[in-house]
């Protein structure tokens, strides 16, 4: 059962590269509700234990060990049921994406992320880890409209030296713990800090954190938005959560970290402010991409309950919203041919469907309730103030700020989005005016993610945290969660908004609509559209702000960067060096022979009195040897 | 059949086959006793190892003449015996189509089948000064052979790689004699334990890490592109750098115990070597000066896990001659074929090859991931190993340099794939040459199924 997961989805990718003569999007479907059904019975068999066990390297000992824990059977339903909302969409790809190579990558992703969450060794899940970076560089590659290869460069180094990272650390475990098997070991990190900062390096890279985070913009905006929702938004936070849990709460004492939370919540201030500033949609969710997951690294690193249960919603309900998002610019991108902010499109009459999903979705990745977003922040705050209430310490105070003011800037740029996708007037009407966008096929799996997003934040107790939370950390008792109560507040806004717009109908005055012109108006002006991407100049033109967003717009602040400036700059510098001829063994000794050679020939002039000075000498050297 | 008959028949019959090649009249005729020879052999070897496994004879190690215990098999002169005559079989086959255009193919044939004829000879040779022998029988094929083409500049280029390499031997030699003089012998079982002084191990590594290219007596490998492609595949990836790095296993992980500072000081070459001709590799602009590098700096990586002289990293040692072999002569073959067609080396003037030329493309791409060391790939496993012996030994610092060496390796590889492979089409240019490709394609997928099943290669390796 448990490798079916595994074994399907791979041979149908293997199918799609080799067998062009097939209906791509029918059996993608068909193989991606296969999966998910078999998902779902792991997912309630989860007291049944299910295990494969083949020997690979006989050196080492190293069995292929399959089995299923609750944690991997709710990650592999995860990953299924994000593969199917994302083929269920994908009815039509972008002009120029192969359908084969759209669908096989999808494919071999989740055949390969259900191996790495059955895999019981952790060599295994590097392996696993690492062929995923190499599906990613191909995917980039091949998904996108043209080879986008400076871009997928970027992304396998990046990812690359974090795996390198993940290596030496899971190396070092091996030989320090001898034992590759992934299980409950309670170790102490303070005792083993090496090992734990490599593999949290390791695993931050795939999430996305700073400063391994330039990967994500980059490639969201070349990626289809559909690539995007399943790579950027779903499986990457799946699995580099899922390692990251594993690593945190397993094999180490779940402790607080200081450090990661300021990283976490510095990860969320600036990702948010790269957000604000973006012109192009999806660059700009890519950047909430990062800010969501500083949320989720603070709560995991405060050490507690409250603060795992948080990350771990606040995970789930990232990847609807986020996944929601990207699949709303995918129809975006499809209907108006870009992505771009600064072109106002005034799309609420095109894409009715795609506006109300978008609206949810922007309002629950804002935090507002009674949506999904708004209780897994509320969760991470309880979690941060109980620190702080133990520690009183400055920098706490700073994360929490930062949290919240993150999620106000969060609205701020959602606002702007929202504006400039639905609500500004469009200078597109006639273009979109004879055709319809929203087909079946891409409103369904929108309205599932929809409904997840307001049934998440109301029914937040019932479903999320008894369903999946509860089993996952074997947590008996829930009470602690906190004061909020999801289903009264949905109530309350609910009345309140009934009472609010029965109090609009009977009191507003309508004002009378008559066409005026005083000879005085600029003719273009009053039909001219502020562009949304001007919302927030004067954030990026005041002080110290202007000095980060010109550091960032001159890339100064990408990490990969300045990496390769500094590998070019030693190269160079080695090179220099080594090419000079006293490092090169052959012109230096050629010039050390031709110097002696020349100063013997001197002595061999011709004349007779040298070479008799020369027999004399030898003569008495060999004397000498006898003698001594 | 006697096992120590069979072990002289494997270059016995390479020796006959180079002698039949070279005084053969036509062209068809030399290659076919090239590539018999080197088929017979491979068989030969093949069926050594199978005996080997199977312990048909209990006393396998033969003595042909019983002071000069001259001939020594072990898993390790197999695995890399089998290796050299794999891989410089598929580069004979290799060589049929890329050789068709030059004259004096007898020589060419001649020269190779030797060269790989003295390479087993020194694989299985028991006695250090055969080893020396044969050694050197190497280094003269090799002169030839990269001042194939007789140009003045490949003439100063052998020279070159003919001066270096002799130098270094020459200290071997003296090393040798030192060795006769201290311990009466120069047989490897009547050495084996024994402890050899710190200025008789320094001679002996001079030797090593000339042949192998190491720091400082790297020279003379990048200057070698001149060679044609087939002989620069031969001499980077399958067989003349790996002599040293044999011989340093042989002679310092399988025979002699090395004081601590010795193996401190092959350690901080190795590294230093990994670092630096990593460096180099990311700023050179000729493709096969860049693979040289590389070749250097990976042939480091061997040396690292000898070095370290532990189990595992001994095994990691092995085990990336092998995957080395397979993935580093996949890349020389490729950029072979991307040479043969658009006669540039350049990798700036080079581009968009991927769309003409996709099978070399993917091919390069395989083979380079498993240098890097990515999942899957026999590399991976290579640098695993290696790496956990550095780990075991507590050298953090080793570890860290070597893994840094490993994101060079990333960066330049990835750097030549993308200026040769992709961006703007430079070249109007088809995949014509199919024997050549079959030859790459079939290292390549060598490449990875020595990386999903690393059994086939680590249950041989017996320490």
């Amino acid at each position: 059962m448990i490798i079916i997961n595994i074994l399907l989805p791979l041979a149908v990718g293997l199918i799609f590269i080799f067998y062009k003569k097939i209906k791509y999007y029918s059996f993608s479907v068909i193989t991606s509700t296969l999966c998910l059904i078999n998902s779902i019975l792991l997912f309630f068999s989860k007291y049944e234990k299910y295990e494969i066990k083949i020997r690979w390297v006989d050196l080492l000992n190293l069995d292929i060990v399959l089995s299923n824990t609750i944690i991997s059977s709710i990650n592999i339903f995860l990953a299924s049921f994000f593969t199917f909302i994302i083929v269920v969409f994908s009815g039509k790809v972008l002009e120029n994406v192969k359908n084969n190579t759209y669908f096989s990558f999808i494919f071999f992703i989740l055949s390969f992320t259900n191996l790495l969450f059955l895999s019981r060794n952790l060599i295994l899940v590097l392996i696993c880890w690492g062929i995923l970076g190499i599906i990613v560089y191909f995917m980039i590659r091949f998904t996108t409209q043209k080879d986008e290869f400076t871009t997928a460069t970027k992304t396998i180094t990046i990812l690359g030296i974090t795996d390198f990272c993940l290596f030496v650390g899971i190396i070092m475990f091996i030989i320090s713990i001898k034992n590759y098997e992934i299980k409950n070991l309670a170790l102490n990190p303070e005792n083993y800090s090496i090992i734990y900062t490599l593999l949290i390096v390791g695993t931050l890279g795939k999430i996305g954190i700073i400063p391994f985070h330039n990967w994500i913009p980059d490639t969201s905006e070349k990626l289809p938005s559909s690539i995007n929702a399943y790579l950027i938004a779903a499986i990457d936070k799946i699995v580099g959560f899922y390692l990251l849990l594993i690593i945190v709460k397993d094999i180490f004492v779940f402790k607080q970290n200081i450090l990661l939370m300021t990283l976490g919540s510095f990860t969320v201030i600036v990702g948010v402010f790269m957000a604000l500033q973006q012109h192009n949609l999806k660059k700009l969710l890519s950047y909430h991409s990062i800010s969501q997951v500083g949320y989720i690294i603070v709560s995991i690193f405060t050490g507690t309950t409250l603060g795992l249960i948080g990350a771990i919603f606040h995970m789930i309900n990232n990847t609807i919203y986020k996944t929601l998002l990207f699949l709303s610019s995918d129809m975006i991108e499809k209907t108006t041919k870009n992505t771009e902010l600064s072109q106002p499109k005034g799309l609420v009459k095109f894409l009715p469907y795609s506006f109300v999903f978008t609206f949810v979705a922007a309002l629950s990745i804002s935090g507002i309730p009674p949506f999904n977003g708004f209780f897994s922040k509320w969760i991470i705050y309880q979690s941060v103030i109980d620190i702080l209430i133990n520690t009183k310490s400055l920098l706490i105070v700073f994360v929490l700020i930062s949290l919240i003011f993150g999620s106000a800037l969060t609205l701020a740029s959602f606002v702007k989005v929202i504006y400039s996708l639905f609500l500004s007037k469009s200078q597109q009407s006639e273009i979109l005016q004879n055709n319809k966008y929203e087909k079946f096929y891409s409103i369904f799996p929108m309205s599932i993610l929809t409904l997840l997003c307001l049934i998440f934040g109301i029914l937040s107790y019932e479903i999320p945290i008894s369903k999946i939370i509860k089993p996952m950390l074997n947590i008996k008792d829930i009470s602690s969660i906190g004061l909020w109560n999801a289903k009264i507040a949905f109530y309350l806004l609910v009345v309140g908004f009934i009472f609010g717009s029965i109090i609009y109908l009977i009191t507003v005055n309508k004002p009378r609509k008559v066409k005026n012109y005083l000879l005085a108006e600029d003719e273009k002006l009053k039909d001219s559209v502020i562009p949304a991407t001007d919302f927030y100049l004067t954030i990026k033109e005041t002080y110290p702000f202007s000095v980060i967003y010109h550091f960032a717009e001159q890339k100064l602040l990408d990490f990969y960067n300045w990496f390769l400036g500094i590998i070019s700059l030693l190269s160079i510098i080695i090179k220099k060096i080594v090419e000079l001829e006293i490092f090169d063994m052959y012109i230096f000794g050629k010039k050390v022979v031709f110097y002696f050679a020349e100063k013997l020939s001197k002595l061999h002039n011709g004349n007779l009195h040298f070479y008799l000075s020369f027999v004399f000498i030898g003569i008495l050297i060999i004397f000498l040897i006898f003698i001594l | 059949m006697q096992n120590s008959t069979i072990i002289f028949f494997t270059y016995i019959i390479l020796f006959i086959g180079a002698i039949l090649s070279k005084f053969s009249k036509n062209d068809k005729l030399t290659r076919t006793f090239s590539i018999s020879s080197l088929i017979l052999s491979f068989f030969a070897i093949l069926d050594l190892t199978f005996r080997y496994y199977r312990n048909i004879e209990t006393n396998f190690l033969s003595f042909i003449f019983k002071s000069w215990s001259i001939i020594i098999v072990d898993s390790y002169a197999l695995i890399m015996a089998l290796t050299s005559v794999f891989v410089g079989l598929l580069i004979t086959i290799y060589s049929f189509d890329y050789m068709s255009y030059y004259e004096r193919q007898n020589d060419y044939y001649f020269y190779l089948t030797l060269f790989i004829a003295s390479m087993l000879g020194l694989i299985f040779s028991g006695n250090l000064l055969i080893t020396y022998i044969f050694w050197e029988i190497t280094s003269i094929c090799s002169w030839q052979l990269i001042a194939f083409y007789r140009k003045d500049i490949h003439l100063s280029k052998a020279n070159k790689a003919f001066l270096v390499t002799f130098l270094g031997s020459t200290l071997m030699l003296l090393g040798i004699a030192m060795i006769y003089f201290e311990k009466g012998s120069v047989n490897l079982v009547d050495l084996k334990g024994k402890q050899i002084s710190d200025i008789l191990a320094i001679f002996l590594i001079f030797g090593m890490i000339a042949k192998s290219a190491q720091l400082p007596f790297h020279v003379w490998l990048p200057d070698a592109g001149v060679a044609p492609t087939p002989v620069t595949a031969l001499l980077h990836a399958a067989i003349l750098v790996k002599i040293g790095v044999y011989t340093f296993g042989r002679i310092f992980d399988f025979t002699f115990k090395v004081l601590p500072e010795i193996q401190q000081f092959e350690i901080f070459i190795s590294i230093l070597t990994i670092l630096i001709a990593g460096f180099m590799a990311f700023v050179e602009t000729d493709i096969k000066r860049i693979l040289a590098y590389s070749t250097i700096s990976q042939i480091g990586y061997i040396f690292l896990g000898f070095a370290t002289n532990i189990a595992s990293s001994i095994i990691g040692s092995v085990f990336y001659i092998v995957s080395h072999a397979l993935a580093k002569a996949g890349l020389f073959l490729s950029a072979g074929i991307v040479e043969q067609n658009t006669k540039e080396k350049n990798i700036k003037n080079l581009g968009g090859l991927a769309k003409t030329m996709p099978l070399t493309s993917v091919c390069f791409l395989l083979c380079g991931f498993s240098i890097i060391g990515f999942p899957l790939f026999g590399g991976f496993w290579g640098k695993f190993f290696i790496i956990k012996g550095t780990v075991e030994t507590n050298r953090l610092t080793t570890t860290l340099f070597a893994m840094l060496g490993t994101v060079l390796t990333l960066l330049y590889i990835m750097r030549v794939y993308n200026h040769v492979f992709l961006g703007e089409k430079k070249f109007e240019i088809k995949e014509k040459t199919s024997s050549m490709i079959t030859v790459v394609f079939i290292l390549t997928l060598l490449s990875l199924i020595v990386g999903i099943l690393p059994n086939i290669v680590l249950n041989f390796i017996k320490i």
